[in-house]
């Protein structure tokens, strides 16, 4: 057996319990246990099992086994990874070679080392692309593809990369699109820039789920433990124990939006900590803080202020409330302030949303309707400005009495869309008419629509009504400036939408994960027209690649939709150019087959002549 | 496009096939009554009656005289044209997937399943005569001269350009060219994923077309099996045909059955595909069944073509003129 | 003999006049009926022809109006065909079907169109907009790499 072969056959059981030399027997009795139970047996056989100990005989908390081949290893690994020896301790277990280049990863968080970070690749090329094309990832059977769609070029579709078995499990993009993350038994990788060269490894043995803070500065993995890094370093900045419930989903760790804070809703609690020593933020004692509230449901992150929205239901007598809290830091002290409250009754359950700006939240509520015995539901939709000149106030309830099945912000806009209604849906459409003050007032109420989901472009203002999932797959492609129908369409058994980050582009998608059959996607325009039709057998996921927030000012972008008609004709000139182009080559091409194909035939009809006369 | 559809049969339709001079339709299903067409009008000319299972393929002689059938019922019959009499019957092992006369119609070629333990087979017997009158006289035993045996199931196969050569195709995606003389396999195309369903030659005999469950149809060089095209569709094929007038071919085919209930079932899109032979892209389509299309064919002179369905149902579709004005 | 000659002679007279006579009854009764005959005749012929007059004014009434309801249909349509456009609309148009049919055929076709051209212009409005985003932001995020 090789070096490397021996090497391949070992792995690291950590974690480990710290025992003196007297107890050093009994532990070592209770892992072999554990290395030689018959379920692992099947594996393949142990050459040599350790528990290692350091000069006084302490152990060091791992353990190495050896297996008589590298694939047996690989499946001990697995099998044997996330048990648990006690309530303290579950066995990390991890490939040596993989180990080796992660054991120097300090499980205590350091200081960081003061060095400014200079990435090697350029991880924002694709937004310079000279054609203004938008990226995608799409992953069907084992090929995870980066593919540009053309958005003049008769929409043509043109690979950027491929590879087969990229990520074990799924793939995700980073928020701002820098990275692509895909997911490895062994832990997370980031791959980014031109090529799509890795970027960086997170070792975390059996990850299932991630999360990356909203500018990419750390990423949150978890199974059985929730590790937070650092993207840049890749270094593990804090780990804590648990992970999603229930009551409590991913992602677990909520981020402010300038990731100087995270929270975490733990024991009826919120605990905000501080990313510059990845430290619970211990509130002052002799202010009454409102960190101690008591039986928090849950809360949300305003993604443009440190505000926290949170949710208490009601108990006994004490009406439920919706409360925010503004999050002050000066210098190293980090202060709560309770900025508005409102009480609420009858309350069965409470959704926070906020605007992508952060200018409103609305509080969806579910309540009882008053005096009603039969427990007639309706749903109140709490509405708070957040710019307000006595800012921040609850301004505006809108109350619905049929089912509510869907709501959605535009993004960046004053405006809200509702489905609601049992069996042939309604969508109302609401403006809030302004940011800082202005009544809420219904726009339309579209009947009979029988959708089920809404789908704002990123850009606001253009809507995607769909019915999908058991309906019918039917996408109605909606304005809201103009209140009305731009293009409808069907995809039938349609399973997922999605806008590209431009909102020129939606695409619809059957997938592997719902159905089995007709896998594969459409992309249309905003306005419904089909732009693109790609069968993939297996098509698990589709996935625009987000971009960060422009570079422009405002004011600039202004200018350019002011003087836009001057680029007009450049820009049709270059439209009608790559047409003809296109078209010339076709042209050119299909001379060449017909060429190819002559003189094919050719040849064999002067075998056949030669044969004959013979 | 005149459409003339041609009810009789009660079962999913398994071949259709023109006779030489293209005023004959013959057909097949999954009933015991092979059929007798008037291409031209659609009219039903005959049945031809005996075999006890469903029959696979139907073939007829160079004078438009004789026929023969394959039947499941594990035997090859001759009949009668004119009279639907049946002159021979060929009892064969297992049940029958295809038959077809040589080139001078001197001998037939017929093709056995595999089943229980027995081998895909391909076998020629020597005619003793070429006339139904003399065939039915003669007290001839049927002995097969050639046998070929091979472990895959056999789902086609083709006289080549002279009776020489015989080609076939097999449910693991190959295509064979088998040499008559030594029984040895000359050439064997791999490239279908998945079972071929028919293969097909122009009238030239110079290209070969294969279509198959994985979705691609395929164009071969007859000589040697050298792959020439790839058309793409996106269901399984049943069955393909080369145009012998336009540089066209035809593909059609369609879900399984079963899944089809849990997939486009409002759709009813059971289409014929027209591609270009030479730049293989998609042409158009023609969704005339309810059911996957399993049977295709051109007439002689190309300006017809017939499909048989899973539904039971055969459709001739006639072109217009301007179908003919289209230029390459 | 004579006399029994005149007797006879008499006789048949008497017979012939009697014969003629009641020929003449005859003939009168039958021109009696005649008439009856010809009176019920006319009177059937008659109430054919009022319960005819009366079901053609019925299927005339029924005719006009659905004819009626047609054209109040078509000017509904028309009307609401008509809605956003500027097309000049007179009595006569109004009441004649064929023309408001014509006229909002073609108004549709307009209509549609206009709303095609409308929606090609949105979509290279918001194409191009992006794209001179982009050709903006370009040398600003080549310049951040830089740095």
């Amino acid at each position: 057996m090789s070096l490397e072969d021996a090497l391949n056959s070992c792995i690291v059981i950590d974690n480990l319990p710290v025992v003196t030399k007297e107890k050093y027997q009994k532990l070592q009795t209770l892992i072999s246990r554990i290395v030689n139970h018959k379920e692992l047996k099947e594996v393949g056989s142990v050459k040599r099992f350790e528990l290692c100990q350091d000069a006084e005989g302490t152990t060091t908390g791992f353990a190495f086994v050896e297996y008589d081949n590298p694939s047996a290893a690989a499946k001990a690994q697995v099998k044997m990874n996330g048990q648990k020896l006690d309530k303290q301790h579950t066995l990390l277990v991890s490939l040596f070679t993989d180990w080796e280049k992660f054991k120097d990863t300090p499980d205590e968080y350091e200081e960081p080392e003061q060095v400014d970070f200079h990435p090697v690749t350029n991880l924002h090329s694709y937004l310079t692309d000279p054609s203004a094309r938008e990226q995608y990832m799409v992953r069907y059977g084992d090929d995870t593809e980066i593919v540009w769609n053309d958005p003049i070029a008769f929409g043509k579709q043109q690979i950027a990369n491929k590879q087969k078995d990229w990520t074990d499990m799924i793939a995700r993009w980073s928020p701002l699109g820098s990275y692509l993350a895909t997911f490895h038994s062994q832990g997370i990788q980031l791959w980014g820039g031109e090529k799509f060269e890795l970027q960086g490894r997170f070792p975390h043995a059996g990850v299932q789920l991630i999360d990356f803070s909203p500018k990419e500065k750390f990423l949150v993995t978890w199974f059985q433990n929730i590790c937070v890094w650092d993207v840049a370093t890749q270094r593990r900045l804090r780990t804590f124990v648990g992970g999603p419930t229930p009551d409590h989903e991913w992602p677990i760790l909520k981020w402010s939006y300038d990731e100087k804070f995270f929270a975490r809703h733990q024991d009826d609690n919120i605990h905000v900590y501080e990313t510059e020593q990845m430290k619970l933020i211990q509130p002052d004692p002799r202010k009454q803080t409102t960190l101690f509230i008591q039986s928090v449901r849950d809360f949300e992150w305003s993604p443009t202020d440190n505000y926290l929205s949170y949710w208490v239901p009601e108990v006994g007598d004490k009406p439920a409330r919706v409360a925010l809290l503004k999050v002050t830091q000066k210098g190293e002290k980090v202060d709560f302030e309770q900025a508005t409250q409102k009480n609420l009754y009858r309350v069965q359950d409470i959704r926070m949303h906020w605007q992508s700006e952060g200018h409103f939240l609305c509080v969806k509520v579910d309540r009882c309707a008053k005096g009603s015995k039969e427990k007639r539901k309706v749903t109140n939709f709490e509405l708070f400005r957040l710019r307000s000149a006595t800012q921040p106030i609850a301004v505006d309830v809108v109350e619905l009495t049929d089912e509510v099945v869907a709501f959605a912000w535009e993004p960046k806009g004053l405006r809200f869309a509702i489905i609601h209604g049992a069996v042939k849906n309604q969508v109302s459409i609401y403006t809030m008419s302004g940011i800082r003050d202005g009544n809420v007032r219904k726009l339309v109420t579209l009947e009979n629509k029988n959708v089920n989901y809404l789908y704002w472009s990123p850009k606001g203002n253009h809507i995607v009504l769909a019915g999908l999932k058991g309906s019918q797959g039917n996408l109605e492609f909606y304005n809201v400036n103009e209140l009305y129908t731009m293009g409808q369409a069907e995809h039938f058994m349609c399973t997922d939408v999605e806008w590209d980050p431009s909102g020129r582009f939606v695409t619809s998608y059957v997938s592997f994960f719902r159905h089995q059959m007709e896998n594969g996607y459409y992309i249309w325009t905003f306005q419904g027209k089909q732009l693109v039709h790609v069968t993939r057998e297996k098509l698990m996921q589709f996935l625009w690649r987000p971009r960060p927030p422009s570079l422009l000012s405002a004011d600039r972008l202004k200018v350019i939709q002011r003087e836009l008609k001057d680029r007009r004709e450049k820009y049709q000139k270059e439209e009608e150019e790559l047409e003809r182009a296109e078209a010339e080559q076709i042209e050119r091409e299909r001379r060449e087959k017909m060429n190819q194909w002559a003189s094919f035939i050719k040849m064999r009809r002067e075998d056949f002549r030669e044969l004959t006369e013979k | 496009m005149k459409l003339i559809a041609l009810h009789g049969h009660s079962r999913a339709i398994t071949r259709v096939k023109y006779n030489r001079d293209g005023d004959l339709l013959f057909s097949t299903a999954k009933d015991t009554s092979p059929t007798v067409w008037n291409a031209e009008t659609g009219e039903r000319l005959g049945t031809f009656e005996g075999h006890q299972g469903a029959v696979w393929d139907i073939d007829t002689n160079f004078t438009s005289t004789l026929v023969a059938t394959a039947g499941a019922d594990q035997c090859t019959k001759l009949w009668n044209l004119l009279t639907g009499e049946c002159v021979a019957t060929i009892p064969h092992k297992t049940p029958v997937r295809v038959v077809q006369f040589s080139h001078g119609d001197a001998m037939l070629m017929t093709v056995g399943d595999t089943s229980f333990g027995s081998k895909a087979s391909i076998h020629i017997f020597n005619l003793p005569d070429t006339t139904p009158e003399g065939i039915k006289q003669s007290k001839t035993e049927y002995n097969p001269w050639f046998v070929f045996e091979t472990s895959e199931k056999i789902t086609s196969a083709l006289w080549g350009p002279t009776n020489d050569f015989i080609y076939f195709a097999s449910d693991d995606g190959s295509i064979v060219k088998l040499d008559v003389h030594t029984k040895k396999e000359l050439f064997v195309a791999m490239l279908h994923r998945e079972e071929v369903r028919r293969i097909a030659f122009d009238k030239e005999y110079t290209t070969l077309l294969s279509v198959s469950l994985d979705k691609t149809g395929r164009l071969w060089d007859g000589k040697d099996l050298k792959p020439l095209k790839v058309y793409d569709s996106d269901k399984p094929l049943n069955d393909g045909c080369i145009s012998p007038l336009m540089n066209q071919v035809i593909l059609g085919g369609g879900q399984d059955a079963r899944d089809v209930a849990l997939t486009s079932v409002r759709g009813n899109k059971f289409e014929t595909r027209f591609f270009h032979k030479v730049y293989a892209e998609e042409l158009g389509a023609i969704a005339s069944h309810f059911g996957p299309v399993n049977a295709l064919a051109f007439a002689p002179d190309g300006r017809a073509f017939v499909s048989g369905g899973e539904d039971g149902l055969i459709k001739i579709h006639k072109f217009d003129e301007d179908y003919f004005a289209v230029k390459d | 003999d004579e006399r029994s000659a005149v007797l006879d002679r008499i006789r048949v007279i008497e017979e012939r006049r009697e014969q003629q006579e009641r020929s003449e009854l005859q003939r009168i009764r039958e021109a009696e009926e005649e008439q009856t005959k010809q009176k019920d005749l006319t009177r059937i012929r008659e109430i054919e022809r009022i319960r005819r007059e009366q079901e053609m004014r019925e299927a005339q009434q029924k005719k006009d109006a659905e004819k009626r309801a047609q054209l109040e249909q078509t000017q509904a349509m028309f009307k609401e065909v008509l809605q956003s456009s500027d097309v000049k609309v007179d009595a006569a148009i109004m009441s004649n079907k064929d023309k408001m049919l014509e006229i909002s055929r073609k108004e549709l076709l307009r209509q549609r169109e206009e709303k095609e051209k409308k929606l090609k212009d949105e979509a290279k409005n918001l194409d191009y907009y992006e794209r001179a985003c982009r050709e903006e932001e370009r040398p600003l995020l080549v310049e951040q790499w830089k740095k």
